[in-house]
């Protein structure tokens, strides 16, 4: 059940409607009882998956608790089965093939077992999260709960189940513990929240994988300049596709009056690529940074282990992404150069002042670079891009040539270059303060309701008129 | 809670007024009609109710035509119709099928190795406004009301489509186009496409003197299409042997139907092209389909095997690729189908509009 998807609006206005019309002691039970329904309309059977995890950790949490000894025993039992789980259903297959490949090069003949498992949805999330939960414990920050219906809920909790944000339960378990009353303010900041996710989904990620996919399933077809837009309008996708997601999630989760963390922070205006890592992907970044990172040393064991430590929990970053090497060097990508910048601070910091905008566009550079191989199929494929992406460079200026460009990736249909180009135009503005900002800084002119009511309703118009009629899946679904 | 839902409300209002109009400029430019919503329940009793009517895939879709039985026929097959969905159609034109109907089932070779058609390759989308909702299986709801009930929210993606489709066929247009200096240059003869007139096939003697003299044509022609039906049927997720049971289940679902509403029904296969009889792997029709119509309870109900015709399955003039007929084939076939109608008794000899 997908949040573009007509199923889940018949379901959200069930579950308000009871939402706010039973006993507020129950209201635990309903988003409890809905999270699983909703889970399970994927498939069925992986709810005794997600159940699993959930009382194993809750278990191990309280282990922890009362058995002060014993406790490190505990919070290695809570995170290997949770990993375990991780690593049985999304990895298994990787680790041996890439085993039976490594041996085959040296000629080692080795048979590898495989297992036929669907993935299930979101486990990447909800894992990490029950991980996080069990470590918080472990370390004293966090309480074990008691309350085993309330601790299955902040696992399970619907909006943000399937693909985040990766929630910490001093934040959710309480929010969660509480009563709801039908707070009018909230509402309508969440149904504002969750138009915009829609918007940028269905309006903009849609349309530019349109054009996207066409050029990956045909790439032999594609060289110079149309590769690069492929890429580009990538980058906006994703962005798009992710960020409206968590827009989405958030926004449902407020209407439910639980706010759950920002996830985006206009991460294309980042002027490092340690910054677009606190820009993007916010909660796995911190994930990242306060189970592993800091663990691992952090950056308080000199440079050349600060390096390496990047390289690591970035490597692991990508590999969370999908089991396929070409995340893994995506990740790998954004350690090496992160662990450059760490070096070039240290050797020329502050000497001088670098212009934003001379940041921004070597960070979009890299992060553009990087998606290719987020975005390739395989390593072969990502060698093409990376082999004629800049073929006929010296063209790339010509007039004729970027036309003849957009003709090709277009199939010279004006209207769909029309639309696309000005999702990009619209998603630019938006990224970059324009329209965010530019509308607000007006506040006599916002302040109009018929300003104010026609762009809610040209943005609902364009929902409908523009989104894709074949619901299309969230990227971060995969992983 | 009053004031979001009025809010709400009002922007429904503007919403749905943009997009009526939208969808209203969108059919003028394309002079297309409002669709009306379709049945919502079976259809009522006619006077005149059908006496023969097919059902089936794209076979029997190509390949029957009652155009001369003197009868009243229903043709109810459609492109990758599966058993379950023959069912559906029947049943919504239950009121209309008189007693003792011929009830014509195209088995085919592909029949029992057909994917289940659920809400995931849209199937349904087939059958929407013609068939009741309450009766399509897996019914996906928010596609049947965006098509039937609430078209107009569709408008943007069907104005984006037609003019994508208008672009595709400039550019093939023009990919197609041939100086007419090179063509005249050319010296070349060319083949003079053999002429067809529906007339001359009515008679039946004609037919009779067509199946005895089989018109070759290059074999080549028909071998492309032979590889791609070839890699179909074997190599897409869309046929399988594992789809076997749950296939053969339904036909005896849909024999059993029949015979509860006092309809006569007889199973069929309609024949392919020998070509590809032989490009199919040797055992592939025992496998595929007679072994499947032995584990079959066909609950006494006759099958007519026509794919042993090499008479008309030698016949290329009979087919528009390597497994469907064409107008010429259409009309020879239903004539073969009559005589064995007519020999086992379910019509007399005066349905026979052939001799007429």
């Amino acid at each position: 059940m997908l949040f573009n998807s007509f199923h889940f609006y018949v379901f959200i206005v069930l579950v308000l409607g009871l939402y706010w019309s039973i006993p507020k002691k129950w209201q635990w039970v309903l988003l409890l009882a809905s999270s699983y329904f909703f889970y399970m309309s994927w498939e069925p059977r992986y709810a005794v998956l997600i159940f699993l995890t959930t009382l194993v950790s809750y278990l191990c949490a309280l282990a922890i608790d009362r058995y002060r000894q014993q406790r490190t025993l505990f919070l290695a039992l809570g995170a290997a089965v949770n990993l375990g789980v991780l690593f049985v259903f999304k990895y298994f297959n990787f680790f041996f093939n890439s085993l039976q490949n490594f041996t085959q090069y040296f000629e080692i003949g080795m048979p590898v077992p495989t297992l036929s498992l669907l993935l299930p949805v979101g486990i990447s999330f909800y894992t990490f999260q029950t991980v996080s939960y069990v470590v918080d414990v472990y370390r004293g920050t966090q309480k074990p709960e008691k309350h085993f219906g309330y601790f299955a809920l902040f696992v399970s909790f619907f909006p943000q189940l399937v693909a985040g944000p990766i929630e910490r339960a001093e934040n959710l378990l309480p929010q969660l513990k509480a009563p709801h009353w039908f707070d009018r303010e909230q509402v309508v900041s969440g149904i504002k929240l969750f138009a915009l996710g829609l918007f940028k989904k269905v309006v903009i990620a849609d349309n530019l994988a349109v054009v996207v996919d066409t050029v990956f399933t045909s790439l032999p077809e594609y060289k110079g300049l149309s590769l690069i837009l492929a890429i580009l309008l990538f980058s906006w996708q994703i962005y798009c596709d992710f960020s409206g997601y968590t827009d989405m999630a958030r926004g449902v989760a407020r209407i439910l009056g639980v706010n759950l963390v920002e996830n985006f922070n206009h991460p294309y205006t980042a002027t490092s690529i340690t910054d677009f890592w606190r820009r993007w992907h916010m909660s796995l970044s911190r994930w990242f940074r306060d189970y592993l990172y800091i663990p691992l040393g952090g950056n308080r064991q000199g440079l050349s282990r600060t390096a390496l430590n990047l390289f690591i929990v970035f490597a692991l970053c990508g590999l969370w992404h999908g089991a396929a090497w070409t995340f893994v060097l995506w990740g790998a990508l954004h350690g090496v150069v992160m662990a450059i910048e760490r070096i070039g601070m240290h050797v020329w910091s502050r000497k001088f002042q670098i212009p934003a905008v001379v940041s921004m566009a070597y960070t979009y550079g890299v992060v553009l670079a990087s998606w290719v191989l987020f975005r390739a199929q395989n390593l072969a494929d990502a060698a093409y891009i990376y082999r004629y992406a800049l073929s006929g460079a010296k063209n790339f200026w010509r007039p004729d040539y970027i036309w003849a460009t957009l003709n090709q990736v277009f199939g010279t249909n004006q209207l769909e270059m029309a639309i696309v180009l000005a999702c990009l135009a619209m998603i630019s503005a938006w990224e970059f303060g324009a329209l965010d900002f530019g509308i607000r800084r007006w506040p006599r002119v916002w302040g109009q309701p018929v300003v104010r009511w026609t762009f809610y309703s040209v943005a609902v118009v364009l929902i409908f008129l523009l989104g894709q009629t074949e619901i299309q899946e969230f990227i971060y679904f995969q992983f | 809670m009053k004031y979001v839902i009025a809010r709400l409300l009002l922007l429904f209002v503007i919403v749905v007024s943009s997009l009526l109009l939208v969808d209203t400029l969108y059919r003028q430019q394309y002079n297309l009609e409002y669709p009306s919503m379709g049945p919502l329940w079976k259809h009522p009793p006619i006077v005149e109710p059908y006496e023969i009517v097919k059902v089936g895939n794209s076979h029997a879709d190509d390949g029957i035509t009652f155009e001369f039985y003197n009868l009243r026929g229903l043709e109810l097959a459609g492109v990758a119709q599966r058993f379950r969905f023959d069912r559906v159609l029947l049943q919504q034109y239950e009121n209309q099928i008189a007693d003792d109907a011929i009830i014509l089932i195209d088995v085919s070779h592909i029949s029992f190795s057909h994917r289940k058609a659920d809400q995931s390759d849209g199937m349904q989308g087939n059958y929407y406004g013609r068939v009741s909702p309450f009766l399509i299986p897996d019914l996906k709801v928010s596609d049947y009301l965006q098509t039937t009930v609430a078209p107009f929210i569709r408008s943007g993606y069907a104005w984006r489509k037609a003019y994508s489709d208008e672009v595709r066929e400039r550019i093939a247009a023009e990919e197609k186009w041939i100086d007419p200096l090179e063509a005249t240059a050319s010296s070349e003869p060319k083949e003079i496409p053999f002429k067809e007139t529906k007339e001359y096939f009515t008679y039946v003697d004609s037919i009779e003197y067509e199946l005895a003299h089989p018109r070759k044509i290059p074999r080549a022609s028909y071998v492309d299409n032979m590889n791609f039906i070839f890699n179909k049927w074997y190599h897409t997720e869309e046929f399988d042997p594992q789809y076997f049971a749950y296939n053969r289940r339904e036909l005896e679902k849909l024999i059993a139907y029949c015979l509860r509403q006092n309809w006569r029904p007889v199973l069929i296969t309609i024949p392919v092209t020998s070509i590809l009889e032989e490009g199919l792997l040797d055992d592939y029709k025992q496998i595929y389909l007679y072994d499947n119509l032995a584990q079959t309870d066909t609950q006494g109900v006759e099958y007519i095997d026509f794919t042993t015709r090499t008479d008309f399955t030698d016949n290329m003039t009979f087919f528009s690729n390597a497994d469907h007929l064409n107008e010429r084939g259409r009309i020879v076939f239903s004539y073969l189908l009559l005589q064995e109608l007519v020999e086992r008794g379910y019509v007399g000899p005066e349905v026979d509009g052939y001799r007429q």
